[in-house]
C-alpha cells in the first residue's frame, strides 16, 4: 500500500470526525466547509510526520483543533468587529440557522440545541467536551490540550453541566 | 468481586450520569457530517504548496533590486549614500529571514499542544504586529532618505539640472507609492492588533 493509499483509508475512517471537529467551531454551512477542508489539508501534511507515538485519532485530533483555533484567529480577516465571544453565534460570528419545530424532528432540535451550547462554550471546555465525546480517555484529552488530568476532570464536569442546561432531556 | 456485583454498587445518581453521557454521546455521533473531497484536498495541497513557493521567491526578489544598485554603483555614491544603502538593506534582510521563516512555518501544522499551538500563534501575531509597524514608518523613512539622497547630491555631489529633475520625478513617484504602502500596511498593523485580542481572549479562556 502507497502512502497515499494509507493516507485515503484514514480519511474514510476519520472524516466524520474531522466534520464534526469543524461543525464545533463554526455554524455557518458554508464556513464549515471551508473549515473542514483546512483541516483536511493540515491533516493530510501532517500524516506524513507521524510516528506512531500516539494513536492515529489523538494526532489528527491536535492538529484539527489546532487548525481549528487558527481558523477562528483569522476571521478578523473578513469580520472587522469580529470578537470572539461567548454567545451563541459559533466563533465564525454568524447566527446558527434555527428552523421551527415543525419542520425538524425532535433529534434535530436536540442537535441544534447541543451545537449551540457547544459553540456557545469558551474554547478550552468546548475543546475538552467534544474530545470526550468522541471517546477519547482523559489521558488522550490531557495530551490533546496540554492540560493535566485532573484539570480534564474539572472542566468536563462544568462542560457538561452548562450543556444539560441547554439539554434538560438528553 | 463480580463486575455485576460491583454495579450493584452503583449509586443512582452514578448511574443517571453514565446515561446522560451516554446519551450526549449518541446525539453528539448522531450529527450530520461532511464528507471531505480527497481529490480537491490533494489538488488544494498541491496548489498551497505552489503558492507558497511562489511567495517565498517574490520575497526574495525584493532585496535583489536595492542589491543590484548596491553593486552597480557603489564606485558612484558618496559615503552618505552608501551608508543610506547600507542601513536600509541592513534593516530588510533580517525581516525577509523572519518573512520566510513565517511562511514555512504557517504552512506546516505540527501535533503541538493546543495549549502550545495558541501561545506559539499569538507569538506570531504579535510579531507580525510589530512587522506591520516597522514596514509602515519604513515607507516615510524611505521617503525621507530619497529627498536626503537628492539634497545630497544636489549639494555634494556634480548634479546637472536636467538629472535633478529625473531624480525629483523618480522620488515623487516613488512618495506616491510609498503612500499605497502605507495605507497597506497600516490595514494589516491594524488586522493584525483584532487578531491578536482574539486570540488573547482565547487564551484567557484557556
Amino acid at each position: 500500500m502507497t502512502l497515499g493509499q494509507g493516507f485515503d483509508d484514514i480519511f474514510a475512517k476519520h472524516g466524520a470526525l474531522l466534520s464534526r471537529v469543524a461543525n464545533s467551531y463554526e455554524a455557518n454551512e458554508a464556513m464549515q466547509q471551508e473549515l473542514l477542508q483546512e483541516i483536511a489539508i493540515a491533516v493530510w501534511q501532517g500524516l506524513s510526520r507521524f510516528k506512531g507515538d500516539s494513536s492515529v485519532k489523538t494526532y489528527i485530533l491536535k492538529i484539527a483543533h489546532n487548525r481549528a483555533v487558527t481558523h477562528v484567529a483569522n476571521q478578523v480577516k473578513r469580520l472587522d468587529t469580529h470578537q470572539y465571544d461567548q454567545d451563541d453565534k459559533g466563533s465564525d460570528g454568524f447566527v446558527s440557522q434555527v428552523r421551527s419545530p415543525e419542520e425538524v424532528s425532535s433529534q434535530h432540535q436536540s442537535l441544534e440545541r447541543l451545537l449551540r451550547a457547544v459553540r456557545a462554550l469558551p474554547l478550552q471546555p468546548r475543546q475538552v467536551l467534544t474530545l470526550s465525546l468522541e471517546g477519547l480517555s482523559y489521558d488522550e484529552i490531557a495530551d490533546v490540550c496540554g492540560l493535566t488530568k485532573n484539570h480534564v476532570g474539572v472542566i468536563l464536569k462544568r462542560a457538561k453541566q452548562s450543556i444539560m442546561q441547554e439539554q434538560p432531556h438528553a | 468481586m463480580h463486575n455485576s456485583d460491583k454495579e450493584n454498587q452503583k449509586t443512582p445518581s452514578f448511574r443517571t450520569d453514565e446515561k446522560q453521557d451516554d446519551s450526549l454521546s449518541a446525539l453528539w455521533q448522531a450529527q450530520p457530517v461532511t464528507a471531505i473531497n480527497l481529490e480537491k484536498v490533494k489538488a488544494n495541497l498541491s496548489s498551497e504548496r505552489k503558492k507558497q513557493r511562489c511567495y517565498m521567491v517574490m520575497d526574495s526578489l525584493m532585496v535583489f533590486p536595492a542589491i543590484y544598485i548596491l553593486v552597480k554603483y557603489w564606485g558612484n555614491m558618496s559615503l552618505v549614500a552608501q551608508m543610506m544603502f547600507v542601513f536600509m538593506l541592513a534593516t530588510s534582510l533580517p525581516l525577509l529571514v523572519y518573512q520566510l521563516w513565517l511562511r514555512r512555518v504557517a504552512a506546516f501544522y505540527k501535533d503541538s499542544q493546543t495549549a502550545d499551538h495558541l501561545m506559539q500563534l499569538t507569538k506570531q501575531v504579535k510579531s507580525n504586529v510589530k512587522i506591520a509597524f516597522m514596514t509602515k514608518h519604513s515607507t516615510w523613512v524611505a521617503v525621507v532618505f530619497g529627498f536626503a539622497f537628492i539634497l545630497e547630491r544636489y549639494f555634494l555631489g556634480d548634479l546637472a539640472p536636467e538629472k535633478l529633475i529625473k531624480l525629483i520625478i523618480v522620488i515623487s513617484s516613488m512618495s506616491i507609492g510609498m503612500l499605497i504602502w502605507y495605507v497597506w500596511a497600516h490595514k494589516r498593523q491594524k488586522r493584525f492588533e483584532r487578531q491578536l485580542k482574539t486570540l488573547e481572549a482565547m487564551a484567557q479562556q484557556h
